[in-house]
This record gives structure tokens, sequence and C-alpha cells, in this order.
């Protein structure tokens, strides 16, 4: 296992992170969470996944039961298409990606979904693409963001829509897209709004999947991205803001798609994720020191995959799954 | 947890803190099942609004019990009657407290925005309400500069606000980055607003120093021949304000990526239409580049100017290219050469890039 | 705990009424007397207080703060210095005095130790002056009386991380107060190549004192910008280094040096960058010279309370704040939170005499309320009282005041009138600090806060400013002439104000046609309180008044020192409560939990959608 100073990755640890966090139902952690249950039910599951393999060569991903997984994904099921992020709660974009995500990473998606059921989901998601502008909202009540074109490109991916025209107006979804470009030529969340590594993220990713990712100044981008890197050797959203785990994904998987991964500092951001876990309760936090959670576990292990940290399953930077599942489905 | 400090571990694993913790999420786990189970019966009496929004005011992020209050709403907004805008007040109430508690909810900001178009759009709607939705990112601003949610809103409630001109934006950018210039939200901003203020249809309009006669505040309306130009005044006045950012601190880099933007501008639109108006770009980059040897000369180890100077060398060769004069590219391109050297040694953790970028310049070296 | 203090815009809390009332048979039962209810005396009676020493808090005059620290009316003022003038005070002029017997201290009031050479002038417009004093113009004295006037006795400010808001902080007392940003810093600066006497060759600027003002500047050019940041970033970074608290080691470059050397030398700051940073930021007093110079390590530590100072009360509010209503609230607010504590006060009543009472042996293992009493104090109007200590305020006198050489601050309080009413309400308070030799030839530097129209609530009149100035006294040369406040100060006044309509033809004429125009100016000379802190015999300290600097960093610190002098285990004034942290986040659960507890029982009272729903 690569180590880096005394630092080493805690995988035995991080996996009953997850597996505790999965399990504690009646934890509050747990019940107060249920406005993301879903994504976090990607992000322990992924985690889990690209954890690959324990000290005994048994996978970390066999500790949480399949069957149950996805019944807890399937629960969130709403008739309209679209997934809640928990049961009751209302059909969003955001859950719906994470669901067609953990049923395709367990290859449970044709078996729970039937075809009938999968046009539904893929109506949902095309339902919210705007006539107008090709922007796409979050759900009916109207949000507009970047976010929503990314999540409804990969979703519609998952599904097997192919071509996306047939769906979706491509064109427009692009120029929506593009409309949000700034002057250092990052992405924000609607036309004038700020560049956000985040953003960023969902942009280049939408425009890889929609295939326009040529309509970007690559250098010009990634600079701005490998920018990010701080003294620390995390990486920060902003300009001037603080380094945070989440945004090695989001900065790491955007240069990747850009072709340009070797302008960060490699060992040192790797020192960085290392000295963000909880060595005793496992998981992994922001920064260093603070309260670890599943959002930024799961970050922090994609992160190291991407990195190449030795012993991870390599993880695919568009869809932010398993790069092995994306080869068998062909994508 | 964002900015959250790890507990110790003695404290978090206490009997007394696990028990708290057990019966504050059996308590959380009633009251949300309670709310859930009314929502799910679409009642939208007081009883059932109050008692969601108690779970509202403790997770601001249950998005489907703000989709509940939508629900309740919308009939009263988009209806005429008199109680319509008191509905409206009150809803944007709720959310104010929401937001002063946690001003980074994409939910809270969403149900704002929602609920501010439709009280917009009432026959009794008033630009006081929204003078006062300004007031509110204002204050906000004041708390978080960089709050990009409210910076977003703000834009947002510009778009409704007729009377409000991009001209008083751009003043309180200004105000903004007096404070404190490393407020890289209002160096965005204003980069969005200066070419709509400035907006032209021809490089004629440009030489009569005119902003555009047809300046609407929409920022998606990108007709085809309008060019989105500065003017030479306007430039002058962006490069000066930056410069002061430079020698007060040349390590902060808001302004220099602003830098790099107005310089890009130059070069781009020249490229583009093949002139820059009355603007010379040639004594332009000179100046530049002149500043930030001036910057060297004081801090000869600072990363910004001598990244800047050797792109403005680069902007200098690709103009000097097409003019045959070989041998001045060749010197522009040793310096180039030599100031990305330098930057591998003051800046490695991009030394990638820097390495890229000397592998850009070409291997004509002494040639 | 920073937020906690109060600016302006924020409602206040109501408190109590005071204790006023005469209460004789509580005086009985006191540890320390406490004379006086000036700044530093009123600190260290609340700290006492804080801590269970039972305090007997009296005040020789009607209000509090006595006459060095309150801000009072002008009609009082005027009334005051006039007496002063004459040399008389509370007692008829005649100091205290240590009887034979080493046990008998004497105490008396007179104006005289405190104040002196004070010199009026007034406009025809104001007044006139005459033997008794001032007698204002009927129209003005309207004026002042109809509208709320005050005059302060101590004009300072406070820096928003220096030692007054902290102590504010740490006991509590910053819930009776509000605070002000003061608007902007000028610095002024003799002209290259001037003259030091000519006063006319001095230029103003605003004091670029943090990185936004830097950036603002218009008076600084590019390069003097990166060397002035350069230099308060070097200071942050070092100082800051240290610990969390304040200022770290020095280096081994600073120790042994003045601040100009430091400047000039280590940093290589030219002329006009050491100003600011030494009068503009800083509030030296000067570069020394004949006398000892400020040192580096001083400087330092100044520069480094004022740059946390900065925005520490919100984005764009200055390092330096004003106390509403006047400083007089200060000491106000330290006697409420003593009496909260249990201190008694009274007005009105100054003690004449005490008496040492013969030692006794205390009892063993007695704690410090059973130790017995030491000293009998005889108040005018009142029967004795005993306690174990004294602490007197600056208006008490003692015959070791004579013939001692104490150090001296010139003063002047000039009221004016703007040219045109503003528009606004409310008005600026502005600081302008001329640096040593600009004007005057006083090698001091003059400090002027200017407070428009009613900024404070200490003026009802929009379109009068009030301008303090104030400068330490050259140490005097018995060959040179006798320097006076006025001599010093008119030239800084007349930058300010313009003082041709004033009685008693002052010399320099004002540049501007746009200066308030001056009605009436008070110059005088005051005891410099900076290093009065004297130990009177067993347990009996004695507090100075107001010093010359613009803060409160020479005033708390004697407090402090003053308290531990009375009770050496003290060792800061306000020691924080601690053992709370720890609990915090259980509490934050339980909480929580309670709360969602009563949002439950609000509905099971009536039907529950959860079982009902089913049915």
């Amino acid at each position: 296992m690569e180590s880096v100073g005394s630092l080493v990755l805690r995988k035995e640890k991080h996996a009953e992170y997850v597996v505790e966090f999965q399990k504690d139902k009646a934890g509050y952690e747990y019940v107060a969470s249920e406005y993301l249950r879903l994504s976090g039910i990607y992000w322990g599951t992924t985690a889990l996944w690209l954890l690959a393999e324990d000290e005994e060569g048994k996978e970390f991903k066999e500790r949480l039961p399949r069957e149950e997984v996805v019944k807890d994904v399937m629960a969130c099921w709403n008739g309209d298409g679209g997934f809640g992020s928990a049961p009751g709660h209302d059909s969003h974009l955001l859950y719906t990606l994470s669901a067609v995500q953990v049923l395709v990473t367990y290859g449970a998606l044709e078996e729970e979904l039937s075809g009938e059921d999968r046009e539904r989901t893929a109506a949902f998601v095309a339902g919210l693409q705007s006539a107008e502008d090709g922007s796409f909202r979050g759900d009916k009540w109207g949000e507009v963001d970047t976010r929503f074109s990314y999540c409804a490109a990969s979703c519609l991916t998952l599904l097997g829509v192919k071509p996306l025209e047939s769906k979706i107006d491509v064109p427009k979804a692009v120029e929506f897209v593009l409309a949000c470009r700034n002057f250092d030529e990052g992405f924000g969340a609607r036309p004038g709004d700020e560049t956000h590594a985040g953003q960023v993220f969902c942009c280049v990713g939408a425009l890889t999947l929609l295939g326009a990712l040529d309509r970007v100044d690559k250098d010009r981008l990634a600079w701005w991205l490998c920018e990010r890197q701080t003294k620390g050797g995390g990486l920060n959203g902003r300009p001037q803001k603080l380094h945070d785990v989440c945004y090695t994904w989001w900065v790491l998987s955007s240069l990747q798609m850009l072709g340009r991964l070797h302008w960060v500092d490699r060992s040192k951001l790797i020192h960085f994720i290392l000295s963000c876990q909880d060595e005793i309760d496992g998981g992994i936090s922001d920064r260093p020191d603070d309260e670890v959670d599943i959002f930024h576990t799961f970050f922090g292990i994609a992160g190291l995959s991407l990195l190449g940290y030795p012993g991870l399953e390599p993880v695919d930077a568009r869809y932010a799954m398993p790069a092995r599942t994306m080869k068998e489905l062909g994508l | 947890m964002h900015g959250r400090k790890r507990e110790a571990k003695e404290v978090k694993h206490s009997s007394a803190r696990v028990e708290a913790r057990r019966r504050k999420a059996k308590l959380y786990a009633e009251l949300s099942r309670e709310c859930f189970a009314r929502r799910n019966q679409k009642r939208y009496d007081e009883e059932t609004l109050a008692l969601c929004q108690k779970l509202l005011e403790m997770n601001c992020e249950l998005y489907t019990l703000w989709n509940h209050r939508k629900e309740y709403l919308e009939p009263i907004l988009l209806g005429s009657s008199s109680d319509a805008k008191g509905a409206a007040e009150k809803e944007l109430k709720l959310i104010e407290a929401c937001l002063q508690r946690n001003p980074k909810s994409y939910c809270c900001w969403q149900h704002r925005k929602w609920v501010v178009d439709l009280a917009n759009r009432l026959p009794n709607a008033e630009e006081a309400a929204l003078d006062r939705e300004l007031g509110l990112c204002d204050l906000l601003l004041s708390v978080d500069e960089r709050n990009f949610h409210c910076w977003s809103y703000r834009r947002f409630v510009c778009s409704l606000h007729k009377a409000r001109e991009p001209e008083v934006e751009l003043d309180f950018t200004t105000d903004k980055i007096s404070q404190n210039f490393s407020n890289y939200s209002s160096w965005h901003y204003r980069s969005a607003l200066l070419p709509e203020i400035n907006k032209v249809t021809s490089f004629e309009d440009l030489v009569r120093g005119g902003g555009g006669e047809n300046t609407t505040t929409t920022t998606s309306s990108s007709s085809v021949g309008v060019k989105r130009v500065l003017p030479p005044h306007v430039l002058d006045e962006e490069f000066g304000l930056v410069k002061q950012a430079f020698f007060t601190e040349p390590e902060d880099q808001s302004s220099w990526l602003y830098h790099a933007w107005l310089i890009n501008h130059l070069v781009e639109n020249e490229k583009k239409f093949g002139s820059y108006g009355d603007e010379r770009v040639g004594e332009r980059l000179e100046q530049e580049v002149e500043t930030c040897n001036e910057i060297l000369e004081i801090e000869p180890e600072s990363k910004w100017p001598l990244l800047t100077l050797a792109r403005l060398l680069e902007a200098q060769a690709a103009r000097a290219g097409g003019e045959g004069s070989e041998s001045s590219a060749a010197g522009l391109h040793d310096k180039m050469r030599q100031l990305y050297r330098k930057l591998e040694g003051i800046d490695p953790m991009r030394r990638g890039y820097y390495l890229d970028a000397i592998a850009a310049v070409g291997n004509e070296e002494g040639g | 705990m920073a937020s906690r203090v109060r600016l302006l815009h924020e409602p206040s809390a109501e408190d109590g009424e005071d204790k006023k009332e005469d209460a004789c048979e509580e005086w009985q039962h006191c540890d320390v007397i406490v004379v006086g209810t000036g700044l530093p005396e009123s600190i260290a009676a609340a700290a006492l207080a804080r801590r269970g020493v039972r305090v007997l808090h009296l005040e020789p005059n009607d209000s509090y703060g006595g006459k060095c620290w309150a801000t009072r009316r002008l009609g009082d003022v005027l009334r005051d210095l006039a007496t002063a003038r004459d040399g008389t005070g509370l007692d008829g002029g005649s100091t205290g005095t240590v009887e034979a017997d080493p046990g008998i201290v004497n105490f008396a009031y007179p104006r005289s130790r405190n104040i002196g050479d004070v010199s009026i002038l007034v406009s025809a417009e104001a007044g006139s002056l005459n033997e008794a004093g001032v007698s204002l113009a009927e129209d003005f004295a309207k004026d002042v009386e109809s509208i709320q006037f005050d005059l302060a006795c101590a004009p300072k400010l406070c820096l928003g991380a220096g030692d007054m808001i902290d102590t504010l902080i740490a006991s509590d007392a910053h819930r009776y107060l509000e605070f002000k940003a003061v608007q902007s810093s000028t610095l002024w600066v003799a002209n290259e190549g001037a003259g030091d006497h000519d006063g006319q060759e001095a230029s103003s600027f605003v004091v670029p004192a943090s990185r936004s003002d830097i950036f603002k500047s218009k008076d600084l050019g590019p390069v003097e910008k990166r060397l002035l940041m350069r230099y308060l970033k070097s200071e942050q970074d070092s100082l800051g280094a240290g610990d969390n608290g304040g200022p770290g080691p020095s280096s081994a470059e600073v120790a042994g040096l003045s601040m100009v050397e430091y400047l000039r030398d280590v940093h290589k700051l030219p002329k006009k960058l050491r100003s600011i940073v030494m009068y503009g930021i800083a509030d030296l007093d000067g570069e020394g010279g004949e006398e000892e110079g400020p040192s580096a390590e001083e400087g330092r530590q100044r520069l480094y309370k004022y740059a946390k100072s900065i925005n520490r009360f919100g984005p764009g509010v200055g390092a330096l704040l004003a106390c509403n209503y006047g400083n007089g609230e200060l000491s106000q607010a330290f006697c409420r939170l003593a009496a909260v504590h249990g201190a008694t006060y009274v007005l009105n009543y100054a003690p004449t005499r005490a008496e040492a009472l013969p030692a006794s042996c205390p009892e063993e293992g007695a704690g410090e309320q059973e130790k017995p009493d030491t000293y009998e104090v005889h108040i005018k109007g009142a029967v004795p009282v005993r306690c174990k200590k004294i602490l007197l305020g600056p208006e008490v006198s003692l015959s070791s005041d004579r013939n001692e050489e104490v150090g001296k601050v010139f003063r002047c309080a000039c009221v004016a009138k703007k040219k045109e009413s503003p528009a606004k309400k409310g008005g600026n308070i502005q600081l302008h600090v001329f640096s040593p030799h600009t004007v005057g030839g006083n090698p001091h530097t003059i400090r002027a806060v200017c407070i428009e129209g009613n900024a404070l609530n200490t003026c009802g009149s929009e379109s009068l400013v009030v301008i303090y100035l104030s400068c330490r006294a050259q140490a005097q040369n018995p060959s040179s002439e006798r320097t006076s406040p006025r001599h010093v100060l008119e030239g800084a006044l007349c930058k300010l104000a313009s003082l041709q309509d004033l009685d008693g033809a002052p010399e320099l004429a004002s540049e501007s046609k746009d200066l308030p125009k001056a009605l009436l100016c008070l110059y005088y000379t005051q005891r410099d309180g900076r290093s009065d802190l004297a130990e009177l015999g067993e347990g009996i300290v004695q507090l100075g008044g107001p010093d010359a600097s613009l803060g409160f960093q020479n005033i708390v610190e004697s407090s402090g020192k003053c308290v531990s002098r009375l009770y050496p285990d003290f060792e800061t004034l306000f020691p924080s409560e601690d053992g709370q942290d720890a609990s915090l986040e259980d509490s934050e659960d339980e909480a929580e939990a309670s709360y969602l507890e009563r949002v439950l029982q609000s509905v099971s009272k009536s039907e529950q959608a959860g079982e009902g729903g089913e049915g």
C-alpha cells in the first residue's frame, strides 16, 4: 500500500464507517439526512466498490447485501418515473440520477425497472428540459442549474437512451451550458453566475456526454482548475477559498476529462486527502480534524482512485462510477 | 460536515452523548413521519403547515416540505385575492429566518426565488419589495462576501427590477472590491456587467465612445453582430484598478485572473475583428509588460507578475509573428522559456503546467 | 464573543436602575472604599466586586465619572474651568496634608490638582469673557441649553480589538454600551523642506491603515503601496505567529531599537511611510529626540492591536470606535457592573480623612473577609466607615502632591459652527493626527477628535462640531520659554476650524473657507495620568486621570496594576469563567430534543395523521 509520510489509506476503517452509517437506521445522522438519502446510498456504495478488496481479498462491496441496497433504492421510486431522496419524498432529478447510478453499478437496472419503467424515467428526465433555452430543471418547480444538465445527460446515457437526440434537444442543451461560461473560462450554475469547481465538473461532464467538449478552451479552463491547488496541497472550489476534500473530485475529474490531470501536484494532494481521515472511527472530512461524513468519504476515495492510488478500483471521471462497470456497458 | 470540528472520541462515544443523540433521533423521526404523512394526504390546514414549518426550521433542506408549501401557496399567489401579498410576505419571513441560519441552502434560495417571482406578478406588486430583496442580499453579502447563492439571487432580483440599472450594480462591485479586492465574486460580476453596459453594435460606436443605445439587462440576448467589447476609457479604468491591487498585494490571484481576462479580451477581439477599434493593443501590452517589470523590481520572486509577463510576451510574439520579424519573436520566446523555468522553481505544484507551456513555446533555444 | 459588543445600529437591552439611595447601614460592611468614579477606579471596583470583594464606591461630585472622566454639560465645564483658573476647588483650594501622626491621611479636592493654564477664547456670537468666567450670549446659551450639549473631559477612542473593548467583553460590561465607528483618520505631515514651525507647509491625507485603505489610497504611489503593505504584512505574520493571543516573541533585530530606527534601518521605510505607521496607526507620541522615543517593541504591539481591530465588527468597520453618549458612559458601565455584583454606590460624599486602626493579629486561617479592618474613613455628613483598603481617584489631593514633577497634557475643546447646515443627520466622527513638528513646534503628536453634529448623541444641533485636541506637553526645560496649551495647539486647530471670529486675535489664519467657524475655545493643561499609580501607604493606592494617548491601553493597564497591588492574587482584571465548553455540545442535542418534544406534544392532542391516515 502506498504511504505518504506515515499516512496510508485506512480502507478497513472507511468500509466500516460506510457500512455502519448505512446500517444504523435509527442514528441521527441517518434520519436527519433523509433529504439526500438516496445520494448517500450512492456515495456509500460506490465508495465500497472503489475500495476494492480487504486484506483477505474479499470485496468490500459484499459487506452491504446487494438485495438490501437495491430495495432501499427502489423504495424511493415514485410513479412519475422519478425518484425522491427517501420514501415519501418528491421526485427530483438529483436522486433520480443517484438511483440509476446505484442500479447500474449493481447491475440491477433491468431487473428492477421494466422497459416501460425505464422509458418513464427517461421521459421524466427529458421532460425537465426547457424548450426555450435548453436548460434543465431539477423538478417540476423550476429550479434551473447546470448541475441538472449534467444529471440529465448522465442519467439518460445510463438508462441506455441512444442517441440522446431521440429524447432531448442536444444542441440547445449544449448552448445553455456554454451560456454559463465565464470570463475565466469556467462555468457557473446559471448564465451570469460565478465559476465554481463543482459546476465546472457538471458542465465539462455534460459537454463530454453531449459530445461538445471541443467547444471549450481546454488550456485556459484546466489552468484555472490547477490553480485551485492551495499551499496545503488540497484543492479549493473557487479562488481564495479554503481547500476541501470534495473539490478533489470536482477538480480532478474535470482535469481528467480535459486531459490535463498532470497539472496538479499528485503527492501533495494525496497527502492532504489522507490527512483528512478519521483514523479511529473511519471516514474522511472536508479538512483535517473536522467531522467526517459520507459525502467527503466518497469524494476522497474517488479522488485517490483517479490519482491512481494503489489498491483501489479505477473510477470513471465522467460518471463518478467504477470504470469497470462503464466498460462492461460499453460507455 | 463542512467546517465542523471533529469531536474528541471520549465525548463522542460517552454514554450520555450517545443517549442524547438517540433520543433526538427518535423524536426527529417521529416528527418527520407525522409531517410526511400529512403531506402525502395533501393536508394544507393551518396546523399541518405550522407543524411542517417547525421541522423546516430545524432542517431547511427538506425540499419536499418546501414543495408542500408551494402547493399550498400557488393558488393563493396566482389568484387575485387581497391576501396574496400578505401570504407572500409571511413566507418570505420564514425563508429569511432559515437563510440567516443556513445561508447556503439551495432549497431555501430556490423557494425564495419562486415566491418572489410569483409575488412580483401580482397586480399590486411594488418595486419596494424588490428593493427589500436587494437589501437582504446586501446584508448577507456583508456577512459572507463570497456566498454564490446570494450573488446569484441578487442577479435574479435585478432581472425582475426594471429600475435597477447595471451601472448601479457595477458601483456595488466597486464598493465590494474597495472593501476587499480578493473578492473574486465581485470581479466576476464586473466581467459580466461591463460588456453589458458597454454593449456596442459596431466599432464605429466604440470610436464615438458610446455605450450601445440598446442596453437591456438580460444576459441571454446574444444577438449576432453585437460586439461586446470594452471601449478604451473603460479599459483604462479597469487596468488602473487592477494595478492598485497588484502593488498592494502581488500575491492576490483575483486581480490577476481579472487582468488575464482583460488581456485575453483585447487579443481575442483583435484577432476576430482584425483591429480593436481605437484601442492600440500593442501599446497596451507594452504598458502592462512595464507594470509587471515594475513589480518584479520590488518583488523579483513573485509568481503572478512572472506568469503574467510570460503571457504578455506570448501575446506580443503572436502579434509579431505575422510581420516576419523572426528574430524578435525568437527573443520573446527565449524570455518566455526563462520565465516558465523560473516559475517551475517558485511554484512547483504546477510544474506540469509550466513544462507544457515551455514545450508549447517550442524548442528553438538560441536560434 | 467579539460579536457581542454592540454597535449603535443594534437594539439595546434595558437594564435596571442604579442604586443611588443612601444606605448607611450597608456602608459598614465593606472591604474596599473607592473614592471617585473615574474610569480606572470604576474598572477596578467592578473587577473587585465581581470577585466578591465588598466595595463601597463614593463619588465626591454629583455625577458619575467625576470631573476628569465624565461627559459633562457645557455650562458645568465652563464653570469648572473658571474655578480652576482661580485655583480654587471643592475644598477651597487647600491640598490634603499628612498629619504629624503618620497613621492619619487628610484628603482634599482642589481643582488645580488636575487642571491649569486655562485660557478661554470666545466669539461675539457665543458670548464674552469676564471676571467670573464666560457669560454666554443669550441666543447661544439658549441653543446649548435647549439642546443636549455635552463636552468630554477625556476625549478618547477605543481600538476595536484594544484593551478597553477586550475588558468590556471579558467583564460583560459591554451590555450597557453602544459604539460608533470612526469614519476616517487623517494624518498631517510637514511638507518636505518646510520649517518646523511653519504650519502653512503641512499637508494632509487619509491614513491608509488597512489593506483596503492602501488599495484605495490616492495619496500613495504604487511603490509606496507595496512597501507599506509588505511591512504591515510582515508584522502581522511575525506578530500573529507567536500565538493567537498577542504579539509573539520579538526577534533579535527589534531588541533595543526605537521605533524610528526599526522602521528606518530594518525595514527601510521612507519618512512618509514611517509617519503613517508611527502616528497614523500606532498612535505614538513622537520620535523621542531629547527624551527616550517609543521602542520598536511598543510600536509593534500597537500595530498588532490596530490590525486586529480592523473589520472586527463587520466589513468596512475601521479600527477605531467611539462610545455613544461619550466616554463618561464607560465609567458608568463598570459602575453598573460593580453594583450588580454588590458594590454600594453613593454620590456627593467625599471622605475627608483616613485613620489607621491599631493592628491586631488576624485569626489563624481566616479568609480575606474575616481579616480585621485597617482604616477608619471619615466622610463629611456621614458616620465614619471602616475598611481594609482604600483606592483613590485623581481628584483627591494629598500633601505629597506638592512640588512634585508631574507630566502634563495640553488640551483644547473647541465648539465650532459649520458654514452650512448639513442635510444628513447624525454626522461623522473623524480623527486628525498631526505628526510631531508639523504645527506648533511641539515634538509630540497632536490628536484631534472631531465630532460632528449629533454623531454621539452629545449635541442636539446638527450644525455644531466639537473638536478636541490633545498633546503631551514637552518636558519643561527651565531655560526655555514656558509653552502654553494655546501656543502648541492653535496651529493644529486652525487647520480644522476658522479662528477669525474669536476674541483675543489668534495669530494664525485658516486656509480653507469651508472650515467651520470657531465659537468657543477652551485651552487648558491637564495632569497626565499616564504613569500616575501611587502607593500611598499600606493598602492605599491612587490612580491617575486621562493620559495624552488616544486609546485606553494605559488606563486599563493601570487599573489592572492597581487591583493586583491591593490583592496580589488577582492577576487579571476579569478572568474568564471556564468549564462550560465541554458540555456545550450535549446541551445542543438536548435543546433540539426538547424542541422536537414540544412540537410533537402540540400535535399529540389533536388527531395524528401518522396513525389516522391508515384508518
